[in-house]
């Protein structure tokens, strides 16, 4: 599970433990983390709150150092922050002075590339996310799903080979949710990104992956793993199909087992 | 793909129904007397209060000397404008270039404490104190070492009004969220990249809220300044004719100051808005419940 020289292996962590010392209690986020990514997979990180799901994005971005383990990226050891990838938070954190598509383009300003030669791509995700014609709109002028997708359309702007989310959807409203997981999904099918997708939403999870790894409760370990073979692209009335719902069901057991949750009636 | 959110949003009206219609007529009318009302009703309150102020002294017969009614302060101000003008012009250079001063040294300094730790610690207790040492206080003695001139009034200035800046630029500057900073970061931002295209523009809005305290700070300081010690300005006016018992001279110097107060920071409201119409925008949006009776009638 954790062979590191394979190529096709998009990105992996081996034994990686991350302890935070804090002024009273250090707190010890991840213990022991083993898994890789093949490349294209569209794998999830699924955990109740604290588990160190976030922790675990931040340390493959290489803007934390783990306090031991080895965490690869694209075959190399990650050290320190990573260039071919896209992030996209919780929080959409736009820049309120630049439209959507100065946002999309400020990783392109940040690397010095010549931003001209990125404006077909922007527009090309720009109609992908369904935003043509609010190219020249500010983040104030728009609601909290289409923020998030500008967000999206930013982080996609280099075509990352990997692209990293740490539950971006939990922000928005149930609808908009349903109407982001089907748009990145086409957008994830139109690409060859391999995406790992953090969230604590079971039904998020299993829609939208290829495979599923259940956390532990901090300190955050792997507790299982669920490959998730459900045709694509899915509809989102798939999820009544059976074996939708068998998956879903199987995975809530897993979190009854470990006392996340309590059926006490 | 989709558009929902962008519909969703929008506020159209419904031609089918006309009671719709006539609530976003009604809406209208509202904004119009919401817009109106920013106007109208603090001329309205001030209108009274000089009126109310012109009866006490009319009716109680109130001496001159005492208290000068409005209707007296603005003949002083008519018949006396030659001086006052005059009088003005050095003590405007002070409020202006203080300010000025205040500005830059203050945003320089916000900068300096937020990049270093070590600064900061250095920083900090220095500009404290020079808070808490009464300005005022200190203003014969910058007359002592610079002399009657302009100098040691912009330099009152300056002192009074630099701090506000400093702290506003400094909260500013710091509040940008960890997920942006993180974000840019690994983006590839280099430290002064992310600090000209994140850091800086975010701390706009509090350099702006700096600075509009600071604008009123420093009219106070410059004429601390002539306070102490001058032959031309203001405050030099208002002291000389205190010294008279003219107090129609001195309510008319003193309505000038404060004029020039309100224009600076009507001034610096224009440039935000300019400068930073995403900020100054949604401020003004949060003002608007009748948006809202619309939309909800026609979700």
């Amino acid at each position: 599970m954790t062979e590191i020289s394979s190529s096709n292996v998009a990105f992996s962590a081996t034994d990686t433990t991350m302890v935070y010392s804090t002024t009273s209690d250090p707190v010890h986020a991840l213990d022991r983390i083993s898994f890789s990514a093949t490349r294209g997979e569209f794998l999830s990180v699924l955990g109740p709150s604290g588990c160190g799901k976030s922790t675990l994005l931040m340390l493959l971005a290489g803007l934390r150092t783990p306090s031991s383990g080895t965490l690869t990226m694209n075959d190399k050891v990650v050290r320190g922050p990573q260039p071919d990838i896209g992030i996209v938070f919780q929080q959409d954190v736009l820049l309120d002075w630049r439209t959507c598509l100065q946002n999309i383009l400020l990783p392109i300003q940040f690397r010095r590339l010549p931003k001209k030669d990125y404006i077909p791509a922007a527009m090309d995700l720009i109609h992908q996310v369904g935003l043509t014609g609010f190219e020249d709109r500010y983040p104030y002028e728009l609601s909290g799903g289409m923020r998030q997708r500008v967000a999206i359309c930013r982080a996609l702007i280099q075509s990352p080979q990997t692209l990293l989310m740490d539950e971006p959807f939990g922000a928005l409203d149930a609808l908009t949710r349903e109407q982001l997981m089907l748009d990145l999904q086409t957008l994830w099918m139109s690409q060859t990104t391999t995406v790992l997708f953090i969230t604590h939403s079971i039904h998020e999870a299993v829609y939208l992956s290829d495979r599923v790894i259940v956390m532990t409760p901090r300190p955050g370990a792997i507790f299982r793993e669920f490959p998730i073979d459900i045709a694509r692209p899915r509809t989102l009335s798939d999820m009544n199909r059976p074996d939708f719902l068998e998956r879903v069901e199987e995975i809530r057991e897993v979190f009854t087992e470990m006392g996340v949750l309590n059926e006490q009636v | 793909m989709s558009k929902s959110d962008a519909s969703a949003d929008s506020i159209q009206p419904d031609n089918d129904s006309s009671y719709t219609f006539e609530i976003i007529q009604l809406s209208l009318l509202r904004r119009a007397w919401n817009r109106g009302q920013i106007v109208i009703l603090p001329l309205a309150a001030i209108a009274f209060f000089i009126g109310l102020w012109q009866a006490v002294v009319d009716i109680f017969d109130v001496k001159p000397f005492i208290l000068a009614s409005p209707s007296a302060v603005i003949s002083a101000m008519i018949n006396r404008w030659g001086p006052l003008a005059e009088h003005m012009v050095p003590t405007a250079t002070e409020i202006i270039l203080g300010f000025l001063l205040a500005a830059c040294v203050g945003t320089l300094l916000a900068v300096l404490i937020v990049t270093s730790r070590v600064l900061e610690q250095m920083l900090y207790p220095l500009l404290v104190i020079s808070q808490t040492v009464p300005q005022i206080a200190v203003a014969p003695l910058l007359i002592v070492w610079f002399g009657f001139g302009m100098l040691p009034k912009i330099l009152v200035a300056f002192v009074i009004s630099f701090f506000p800046i400093v702290v506003n630029t400094a909260t500013g500057l710091r509040s940008v969220p960890q997920e942006l900073s993180d974000l840019a970061v690994s983006m590839g931002g280099s430290k002064l990249a992310i600090f000209r295209r994140v850091r800086f523009p975010h701390a706009l809005p509090h350099l702006f809220a700096g600075l509009k305290v600071g604008i009123a700070l420093a009219v106070i300081g410059a004429v601390v300044g002539e306070f102490a010690g001058s032959d031309k300005g203001l405050g030099y006016l208002i002291r000389r004719a205190a010294g008279r018992a003219d107090v129609a001279y001195v309510l008319a110097a003193v309505a000038l100051l404060s004029a020039m107060g309100i224009i600076g920071f009507v001034l610096i409201e224009l440039l935000e808005r300019i400068t930073i119409p995403w900020h100054t925008s949604r401020r003004r949006q949060t003002h608007r419940p009748e948006a809202t009776l619309v939309s909800v009638r026609h979700n």
